[in-house]
């Protein structure tokens, strides 16, 4: 396993501004359904995110751990649960237009 | 229909997705959304670099992510002030009338993670992205990705269990 810490107790480091993104492969329809039970428990005990058991030595959440996470779980459902904010749209349309302009 | 505005669609369905992922690494409703703005920007702008078949989720990610880290560098999002000064009307206004009191304390206990141990929580405790796209996400190996998370769960394992322990949830 790589272990290239890069300082992460220290503050963060900036990426590369002129760094194109590179895609990751797979689909683009994975959808934005949260599994909070199995991804809480991967948070918690280290393991890979659909994995339902711990490997041996692990050791298993308290239950503060288990609510934080659950916690961190719905904080993030209910912010995707937000409409879209109109200027967003606004926006996307404004670009697609000038792109059609020029 | 143009393959052009087939991507634009698709990229409308992720702005939830992106939302969240710059409130959890900003921590303020203005600066997560300016980000979320740029990012479309970017995004739009590139659409033409973007290959058909590839995870367009991760691709605008990374473009987020990126451009939260040349901020930081330039100072303009970096928060210095503690989440308890951030002005709670707008966790309110996330919260709506539920659980303002545990999405505060989530919000406090990711603020004491550094923001690659944040985004590594977010992108696959939240997300649900695998560890090798997070590694692209956050363009790096995926051991790393692996410590940053296991860091951060020893942070908040500290914090959970610490004397700033959870409140009861709001019912």
């Amino acid at each position: 396993m790589h272990e290239c810490d890069e300082g992460e107790d220290k503050a963060s480091s900036p990426a590369k501004q002129t760094q194109q993104p590179q895609p990751a492969q797979g689909t683009q329809d994975e959808g934005c359904a949260l599994q909070a039970g199995s991804l809480a428990h991967s948070l918690l005990d280290g393991s890979e995110p659909k994995a339902r058991e711990s490997p041996p030595g692990k050791r298993n959440p308290g239950p503060d751990e288990a609510r934080f996470t659950a916690g961190i779980v719905r904080f993030y459902e209910a912010v995707l649960k937000e409409p879209v904010p109109e200027k967003m749209l606004r926006l996307i349309d404004e670009i697609a237009k000038q792109e059609r302009r020029s | 229909m143009s393959e052009g505005q087939d991507l634009r669609d698709e990229l409308v369905k992720w702005i939830p997705n992106l939302r969240a992922f710059a409130l959890s690494l900003t921590q303020s409703s203005q600066h997560s959304d300016d980000l979320v703005q740029d990012t479309l920007v970017k995004a739009l702008s590139n659409l033409d670099k973007f290959e058909m078949g590839t995870n367009l989720r991760a691709w605008l990610f990374t473009i987020l992510r990126n451009s939260f880290y040349n901020d930081i560098r330039y100072k303009k999002y970096h928060q210095t002030a503690p989440l308890e000064e951030v002005d709670p009307r707008y966790l309110e206004l996330r919260a709506t009338q539920e659980k303002y009191i545990e999405f505060q304390d989530v919000l406090r206990g990711l603020g004491r993670l550094v923001p690659e141990q944040r985004e590594a929580i977010i992108l696959i405790a939240a997300e649900g992205l695998s560890y090798e796209e997070a590694a692209a996400v956050c363009n790096c190996p995926v051991g790393t990705v692996k410590s940053r998370l296991s860091r951060a769960r020893q942070r908040l394992e500290g914090y959970a269990n610490g004397a700033n322990a959870l409140p009861e949830p709001v019912r």
